[in-house]
């Protein structure tokens, strides 16, 4: 009975997709298993479908002034040419309209936690997570700073995140800070090498929306920020790494491949990657930095077969810029006994 | 040799042990067996007989600053042998870590029978010989030089920094390839030998005194046919070094340059290169040239096939070619004309028109006051102060124009576009197309433009046209089974048309001074 009131707690993450892999089979289980759930989440799925064909209506100006009012946010004016939103949040519009008019809604309190941001030292869920209902009016409106060290370096499922900024107020500490929308607006702050807030970096850098200018903003700055540190973690290395091989974005990668560069710590993934870039990469700006990324271990005595067998391949191959081959030979020059 | 200069390093060392080990083994060896050796750290030589059986002479040497890393040394560092009477394996292996203070070195001196077929690998041994073989010999290392000499069969070596010598006195029958990344090649065959050369290198020459006949070059490749045709193939590359391809006993005066005498055919009198020694190359640690000057009081035209360019300030025009390099140019007063086959280029202030092209690498012009043409085949292509009309091509990158007075028409096949204006300018064509990327145009709130803005994508809830300027109107529709988003429209009471396109990507359109 408890497993069954945590699970109908847990269908508008369902319904969203904001479910972990892990918990999301056990609450399919579950709803194959038992009727009443099964039919409660047939309802629900209905009533989700019938909301998205509804019109993308403005709630009246009156309606909405009062309720912003209510909430202690005044409209602000802006000449921007309205977003089309993602689907997330059109969803989320859509919802937040049936909950001022009807003064409430039990799906938009659940939604208002794609991100699991859970105190450190929670055990992993294994049961449906049972997140409390917050007010609407919370999830549109309020602002939370965060200390990273508070929360849970385990982001769950792919929470979609907006707007994005980085910010150092004080470049003489430690701390930086992330700032992000959820559903509401997220200020995360911590030391530059707090697993929490790596985590959140790396997040940024390989699951941005996959065309946003803050992907490459976010290389940028995690170029600036962790490079000069010789402890920078090996994660933002591997998160370039992951960008580098996977972005099809070719000014991104020649981004991530740039900051990988200026890495201090090279662990073998990353060198993998670099391999891989210099040998199938179809941007030449990214093989000459791979190669240049590569000569850099070869001169601290850090490459491997691997790497080697790459550089003397791409020095002898007839096709490949002159550029490259030069640079690979003078990458293969510097290993010495 | 190699326990010499061990030693040496080791005196450096406070109280420095060492402890060396001489064995030797002796196996059968079928005739027409194979030997295969693997040494990382020490030389090998490999000397073929008419004796049945392998001999292994072994040397094996230990320095450590104190006792207790020599011992862990001396275990770290195995000489491995196996194989039965067909095919024999010998191999160092060795476990310490690059942190261990302990240092070893293993040397070996193998007779084998003379038709044995030779495998070696070495890395960082000062050298791998091989002499008076019959059978297929191949050799490879990363550094060290490699000889075979006296080698009847089919032969490969392929070296990373070491020179390669082929020496024989016969006609070689069987194919050869030498290959060697930073190293020179030396062959030195009968003088009447037959051969279809084929030599490639980028920096260096090929050089012989050999009838050599019809000689073509291609790029970094020559071939041509030595004395008559039907002679095995002989493919030698230095891709940094030289290739030297001579007849043994021949006249050291009769060596002349092949890309010479296909360059310039009609160049008269001997040729005469100097080499070190017949038999012997000097390594050559050969890097790209720069060519570097802080001041060129006039105009200033170079073109090299190679080359690196780093000057301070040309009083004219500047042309310059490169087939690979970097170029950076401080200020020229003159026109500007760069062209590079791979390589990034850095230009500082630019008076006259620029035109810059690099096939690979990223551009940086700091001030083109005048304007001009960039274009790079793949890289970020930034420009932070553009006087007049500028044109930006990218194959493949970001591109960036911090504040721009005249026209700008930029395009990138893969990139995002970031393009701002001049605050002071009213009105001005702006044209930007990137076939996946994210379009930011920043210009000042008075400026005036016929708005004309379109993404294509196949993501059905693309995010739209943002803008900071009222009267854009937005449309949606299917385009080619694509969703487009145009935006078009008059922006301070209409100018000049500024026409932005981007599939898969965002566009904005920011007003200076507005915070987002």
């Amino acid at each position: 009975m408890a497993e069954c009131s945590a699970m109908k707690e847990s269908f508008p993450l369902l319904l969203t997709e904001s479910l972990d892999a892990q918990t999301r089979e056990a609450s399919h289980l579950h709803i194959e298993n038992c009727a009443k759930c099964a039919d409660e989440w047939n309802g629900m799925k209905e009533a989700w479908r019938l909301m998205g064909e509804l019109p993308e209506l403005e709630p009246p100006a009156r309606i909405k002034q009062r309720f912003l009012a209510e909430i202690g946010v005044a409209e602000q004016k802006t000449n921007v040419v309205p977003f089309h939103r993602r689907p997330a949040f059109k969803w989320l519009s859509q919802a937040a309209a049936v909950v001022i008019l009807a003064g409430g809604s039990y799906f938009v309190g659940h939604r208002s936690q794609p991100i699991h941001v859970q105190p450190t030292g929670v055990a992993s869920v294994e049961r449906i997570p049972a997140a409390p209902i917050q007010p609407a009016a919370f999830s549109i409106a309020e602002t939370r700073t965060i200390d990273a060290a508070n929360i849970n370096p385990n982001i769950e499922g792919r929470p979609d995140i907006q707007n994005v900024q980085f910010s150092d107020v004080d470049p003489n500490d430690d701390q930086i800070q992330l700032a992000f929308d959820v559903t509401q607006h997220v200020t995360v702050t911590g030391a530059r090498n707090d697993k929490s807030m790596v985590r959140l970096m790396a997040y940024v850098m390989e699951n941005e929306d996959r065309m946003s200018p803050t992907r490459s903003r976010a290389i940028d700055w995690v170029r600036q920020t962790y490079t000069p540190d010789k402890s920078t973690s090996p994660e933002i290395a591997q998160a370039l790494a992951k960008v580098l091989r996977n972005d099809t974005h070719e000014g991104v990668r020649i981004k991530a491949v740039d900051a990988l560069k200026t890495m201090p710590t090279t662990s073998g993934d990353t060198r993998e990657a670099l391999i891989a870039a210099l040998k199938n990469d179809p941007n030449p700006a990214v093989r000459i930095k791979a190669v240049d990324a590569l000569a850099k271990l070869a001169a601290s005595g850090q490459l491997d077969s691997a790497a080697v067998d790459m550089l003397r391949q791409k020095a002898m191959q007839d096709d490949e810029n002159v550029y490259v081959r030069t640079r690979a030979a003078e990458a293969l020059g510097k290993i010495h006994p | 040799m190699t326990a010499i200069a061990l030693f040496a390093c080791a005196s450096l060392l406070a109280a420095p042990v060492s402890h060396t080990e001489r064995f030797v083994r002796d196996f059968p060896l079928d005739a027409g067996g194979t030997l295969w050796i693997e040494d990382p750290i020490g030389a090998v030589d490999v000397v073929g007989s008419d004796q049945d059986g392998v001999s292994v002479s072994v040397v094996k040497v230990v320095v450590a600053p104190e006792g207790t890393s020599l011992k862990e040394g001396r275990e770290q560092t195995q000489v491995l042998m196996g194989g039965d009477a067909k095919s024999r394996l010998i191999r160092t292996v060795v476990n310490g870590s690059p942190a261990a203070k302990w240092k070893s070195n293993v040397a070996y001196v193998v007779r084998v029978p003379r038709a044995t077929t030779v495998h070696i690998t070495g890395q960082m041994g000062e050298h791998i010989k091989v002499t008076n073989i019959a059978g297929t010999v191949t050799a490879k290392n990363t550094n060290g030089e490699i000889t075979l000499d006296s080698i009847d069969g089919p032969v490969t070596v392929d070296s990373v920094n070491g020179n390669i010598h082929f020496l024989t006195e016969a006609r070689p029958s069987d194919p050869v390839q030498l290959t060697t990344v930073n190293g020179s090649i030396e062959v030195q065959v009968n003088g009447d030998s037959n051969l279809d050369w084929i030599a490639q290198s980028i920096t260096g020459d090929f050089k012989t005194n050999l009838a050599l006949r019809s000689p073509r070059i291609a790029l970094n490749t020559m071939r041509g046919i030595v004395n008559g045709p039907g002679g095995p193939s002989l493919v030698t590359t230095a891709v940094m070094g030289d290739v030297f391809l001579l007849s043994r006993g021949g006249s050291p005066n009769e060596i002349r340059s092949v890309k010479m005498a296909v360059v310039r055919p009609a160049v008269p009198g001997p040729q005469a290169t100097p080499v070190a020694s017949l038999g012997v190359l000097q390594q050559q640690a050969r890097v790209i040239e720069t060519i570097e000057q802080p001041l060129v009081n006039g105009p200033f035209m170079y073109a090299t096939k190679l080359g690196n360019f780093r000057i301070g300030e040309i009083r004219g025009l500047a042309s310059i070619q490169t087939g690979a390099g970097q170029v950076y140019l401080g200020t020229v007063t003159g026109n500007c004309s760069v062209r590079s086959m791979g390589g990034p280029l850095e230009l500082g202030d630019i008076y006259g028109d620029l035109n810059a092209h690099t096939e690979a690498g990223e551009i940086l012009v700091r001030n083109a006051r005048k304007g001009g043409e960039l274009s790079t085949g793949g890289g970020t292509l930034h420009v932070i102060y553009a006087g007049g009309a500028i044109s930006l091509h990218n194959g493949g990158g970001d591109i960036i124009v911090n504040q721009a007075v005249g026209a700008v028409e930029a395009d990138t096949r893969s990139g995002d576009v970031m393009v701002t204006m001049d605050p002071r300018l009213h009105t001005q064509h702006v044209s930007v197309k990137t076939t996946k990327g994210n379009i930011v145009l920043n210009i000042g709130g008075r400026f005036a433009a016929d708005i004309d803005a379109t993404i294509l994508t196949t993501d059905e809830e693309a995010a739209g046209v943002r803008s900071d300027f009222n009267g854009l109107t937005i449309k949606r529709d299917t385009f080619n089974g694509k969703t487009r988003v145009r935006a078009t429209g008059k922006i301070g009471g209409g100018g000049e048309k500024i026409e932005l396109y981007t599939e898969d990507g965002e566009i904005q359109i920011t007003q200076q001074g507005v915070t987002h």
